[in-house]
């Protein structure tokens, strides 16, 4: 940097609004590389999608035009395929062996997939895990039976909601509160962000928190763009990149924690599964995986044999 | 020499004219059925077919750029016509002149709806639910503007190829 | 310097004769080149996006819809009930028209298509009855822009699209207004026309009509109906209402034809080439202005401008007025709405609200000169001079303007109906 120089521009956009916890996440990491660069990036962030939805900001990431951007992994799904694999329904234990499995194990695996569609992995946080919301408490698979269920455009929630005996339905986000209101979907398959950002939990009156997908946030980079700046500028960009997740999940967690309770304030009733419960879902899901697999194609069996061997060394690790 | 080039004029007029409507008409066909599809189906309880719309709304832009050559055979675009009676004297050159220009400018817009859709291809750029490849569907922007130039350079040639010509000079 | 050489060459290319599209698409490239990007394949990616949206698809089925309607004889239908209903008073049929509009309208998204299916039957009926010709275009392209205000409404759907508002609040929130400007336009009518003939009330005629029309009526009941009791979404509604056109056209009035089906085709294809480049560039621009982050300046000066709710509005309803002078509402919405209301939210005017407020504005364009989409469409379909029409038109420009100032300043007529809030 010879100080004279302009700065590098770094345009980083989520379609997050404003106020969502995502975007206090990004800001940090937009300081963080604004200082670690010495000034030689300037990093200006955009949010509530002012440069379009997310499959439009993954678009724009590959050919170059935006330069990060902060998305879930439901817009990747067509592009790393793979991704659907870890949205496996009841497939983690515990929040401590997904993380361990995923800062372990799936970064690197997910992280060379993504490289090879132009897209790279800074670090990734997340969206949360789905809860199932309707008339009526939902404490066992059968509950779901019949419903019909607003879900995520995506291969593996399209999976999930119809193994459950209940009618998938993809209508856009924007018209979602409205269908539940008139009663065109009876609830909808999303995590409790989501559900407290979007209002959806206005129109229900019992949520239940299934927790039998998890979803995950990336924070990505333009390759094309990224090949292209000095190797300071690269160093800087990727120093605190990982460090990211640990703070950025904590505060998100922390969140979910609050909006439930907000939810629950507002006079919807939140239902939480037993231990004994959970096992009945996942029992019922055992058979699933190899359809989901095979519907996903692509590398999704080396990565989910890879994550039973993470899972199986998480559990010895404890023992 | 010059009958025969009209007669050819005509005949591409035509085929264009056969083939986009025959497509167009297709196409809105199925973007109706796709949405109507949806709704019984769901209050059937079967769900619809995932994806299905996505698809109709891929094919209801291409339906549309369709109509955007099929649009100046009617001399349906919208146009400022306030300036139209500023040289009466020389509205036939400035008529001639205009298709010229329309046909370059959409040229341009031909390029780039082309490179568009070539980068998508190369990206291998994929619809959500059922993997297809989306390139076909942006292929459709370069056609369009390639097929309003070809329109202009004909009416160049045979100005009654263009309907509801009077109407510029209301 | 660069800017300037800009509107020279918007005039030059309006001079050479190009059509809105090309040189819209010729002012997006030369923004890119010359302040944004510098890659004009951005532009595609923008227009190809732009119209990537699940709720667009209303857009043409409305557009069908509509023309099957109009083109059938749905719509004769419902003006017969309208005309049985009015008759009997002073002036009655012109009362007929704008009613006529207002039922049109609850099933059409458009304001043309209104006028057109309406205008069609209504223009030679009121001349025949010795309206002047100046009072019958005015009543017609006035009542034809109901149709956008009138739920469904395309205008709504995309001012939803750009601003992540509920569809479904915004036709309910749509219904009273529509109501107050239509019972304005009446009174009006009324006293205008005082000298107008009447015929005698004939409740036989009047069953005869109803009983004719009875599908024609139960259209907008379904449509509305099935939207707020979740059979369908706002989008899908499009599409069942081409579905009973098709049914009550086709099976119950036999009048569907191989020739109607395709002169149907060709109107919606043709709209659709005509509004789709509009749309997509001006979508194209708005993600020019966010790259370069101008919204957020322009916030800021026009917050620095006006201080208090009320000046804001006034300054907003003036803009919106002077933009409906030279641009369509399409892309108006496109344009402005995204700069507009997260000023207005700060502001705290409801985004519902200012949704309202901004398509009863851009309504009233429809029938300011120079660009107003209902003055081409009456001057061109009813074949009259072009300066009639605008003549005829002002005596409701300044009655809508009347309402237009209530809605503004009067909130709870836009958000009775909307719940939750
Ligand atoms: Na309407
Ligand atoms: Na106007």
């Amino acid at each position: 940097g010879m100080g004279t120089a302009a700065a590098v521009e770094m345009k980083y956009a989520a379609a997050a609004a404003e106020t969502t916890p995502w975007v206090a996440e990004m800001k940090d990491q937009a300081q963080r590389i604004e200082e670690n660069s010495g000034g030689a990036i300037k990093v200006q962030v955009f949010t509530g999608g002012a440069l379009g939805d997310e499959v439009k900001l993954v678009q724009s990431l590959r050919r170059g035009r935006l330069q990060a951007a902060y998305v879930s992994t439901v817009p990747l799904a067509s592009i790393v395929p793979e991704i659907g694999v870890m949205e496996a329904p009841f497939l983690w234990e515990s929040n401590e062996e997904r993380d361990f499995v995923m800062d372990n194990y799936l970064f690197d695996i997910y992280s060379e997939l993504a490289e090879d569609k132009g897209l790279k992995l800074l670090a990734w946080s997340e969206l949360g895990s789905t809860s199932l919301s309707g008339d009526r408490v939902i404490v066992k698979p059968e509950d779901v039976k019949g419903m019909r269920l607003r879900i995520p455009e995506a291969k593996s929630s399209v999976h999930y909601i119809n193994y459950l005996g209940a009618t998938p339905t993809t209508i856009p986000v924007l018209e979602t509160a409205s269908a539940l209101q008139t009663g065109l979907v009876d609830g909808v398959f999303t995590t409790t962000i989501a559900n407290f950002f979007f209002d959806f939990y206005k129109n229900v009156s019992h949520i239940s928190m299934t927790e039998g997908t998890y979803y995950a946030t990336m924070h990505l980079v333009s390759k094309k763009w990224f090949d292209g700046l000095s190797e300071e500028q690269q160093a800087a960009v990727l120093k605190d990149a990982q460090r990211t997740t640990v703070p950025g999940r904590t505060r998100l967690r922390a969140v979910t924690q609050g909006l439930a309770k907000k939810i629950e304030e507002a006079g919807v009733t939140v239902t939480y599964l037993t231990p004994e419960q959970r096992n009945v879902w996942r029992d019922h899901f055992k058979a699933s995986n190899d359809e989901l697999l095979d519907l996903l194609g692509g590398k999704s069996r080396e990565v989910f044999e890879t994550i039973l061997k993470a899972k199986a060394e998480f559990k010895s690790s404890k023992s | 020499m010059f009958v025969m080039l009209k007669t050819m004029t005509k005949g591409i007029h035509s085929t264009l004219i056969r083939v986009e409507w025959t497509a167009a008409g297709f196409g809105l066909f199925f973007i109706t059925l796709a949405v109507i599809g949806d709704v019984v189906m769901r209050e059937a309880g079967t769900g619809g077919i995932q994806g299905a719309v996505s698809i109709a709304v891929l094919v209801m832009i291409m339906t549309g750029f369709l109509g955007v050559p099929l649009a100046f055979d009617d001399n349906r675009h919208l146009r400022i016509t306030v300036f139209d009676g500023l040289w009466p004297w020389g509205a036939e050159l400035l008529r001639r002149l205009s298709c010229l220009l329309s046909a370059g400018l959409l040229l341009c817009f031909a390029w780039y709806g082309g490179l568009f859709a070539l980068e998508s291809y190369e990206l291998g750029e994929q619809t959500v639910m059922f993997s297809l490849p989306l390139w076909p569907a942006f292929a459709v922007l370069p056609y369009a503007f390639l097929s309003a130039a070809v329109r202009m350079l004909l009416y160049l040639c045979v100005p009654d190829l263009q309907r509801n010509r009077e109407k510029d000079f209301a | 310097m660069t800017l300037f050489l800009l509107f020279v060459l918007i005039f030059l290319l309006f001079i050479l004769r190009q059509p809105a599209f090309v040189v819209l698409g010729v002012a997006v490239g030369y923004v890119y080149l010359f302040y944004g990007s510098g890659v004009l394949v951005d532009i595609a990616q923008d227009m190809f996006t732009a119209l990537d949206q699940d709720i667009l698809l209303a857009v043409p089925l409305f557009i069908c819809a509509g023309s099957l309607m109009g083109q059938g004889t749905i719509a004769v239908r419902l003006i017969d009930v309208a005309k049985q209903l009015t008759g009997f008073v002073n002036g009655g049929l012109g009362v007929a028209g704008i009613l006529s509009c207002a039922l049109f309208a609850a099933i059409s998204g458009s304001s043309v298509v209104t006028l057109l299916a309406i205008g069609s039957v209504l223009y030679p009926a009121l001349v025949r009855e010795g309206y002047p010709r100046k009072t019958a275009l005015g009543i017609l392209s006035s009542s034809g822009t109901l149709g956008v205000i009138v739920p469904p409404s395309i205008p709504l759907i995309l001012y939803g699209l750009v601003t992540q508002t509920s569809v479904l609040d915004l036709f309910l929130a749509g219904v009273l207004p529509a109501l107050l400007i239509t019972a304005a336009m009446v009174v009006w009518v009324l006293y205008k026309c005082r000298n107008m003939p009447r015929t005698r009330w004939n409740t036989s005629e009047l069953v005869l009509s109803l009983r004719r029309g009875t599908f024609a009526i139960l259209m907008p009941v379904i449509i509305l109906g099935g939207i707020y009791s979740g059979i369908f979404t706002a989008t899908e509604a499009a599409g069942i209402a081409v579905l009973y056109a098709l049914l009550v056209e086709g099976l119950v009035y036999r009048e569907l034809s191989f020739a109607l089906l395709r002169s149907v085709v060709k109107e919606t294809v043709v709209l659709m080439g005509v509004v789709f480049p509009i749309l997509a560039l001006a979508v194209s621009l708005n993600q020019f202005l966010a790259y370069e982050n101008i919204p957020q300046m322009f916030a800021a000066a026009l917050m620095d401008f006006t201080e208090t709710k009320a000046t804001f509005l006034a300054l907003v309803i003036v803009i919106l007025l002077i933009t409906g002078c030279v641009m369509d509402m399409t892309p108006a919405i496109l344009l402005l709405a995204p700069l507009l209301t997260p000023i207005a939210m700060t502001m705290g005017v409801d985004p519902i609200h200012f949704g309202i407020i901004m398509v009863v504005s851009l309504e009233i364009g429809y029938l300011t000169p120079p660009m107003g989409l209902n003055l081409f469409v009456a001057s061109s379909s009813f074949n009259e001079d072009f300066s009639t029409v605008v003549k005829g038109s002002f005596p409701f420009v300044c009655v809508m303007f009347l309402t237009l100032v209530l809605i503004t300043f009067i909130p709870e007529i836009s958000l009775l109906l909307v719940s939750g809030g």
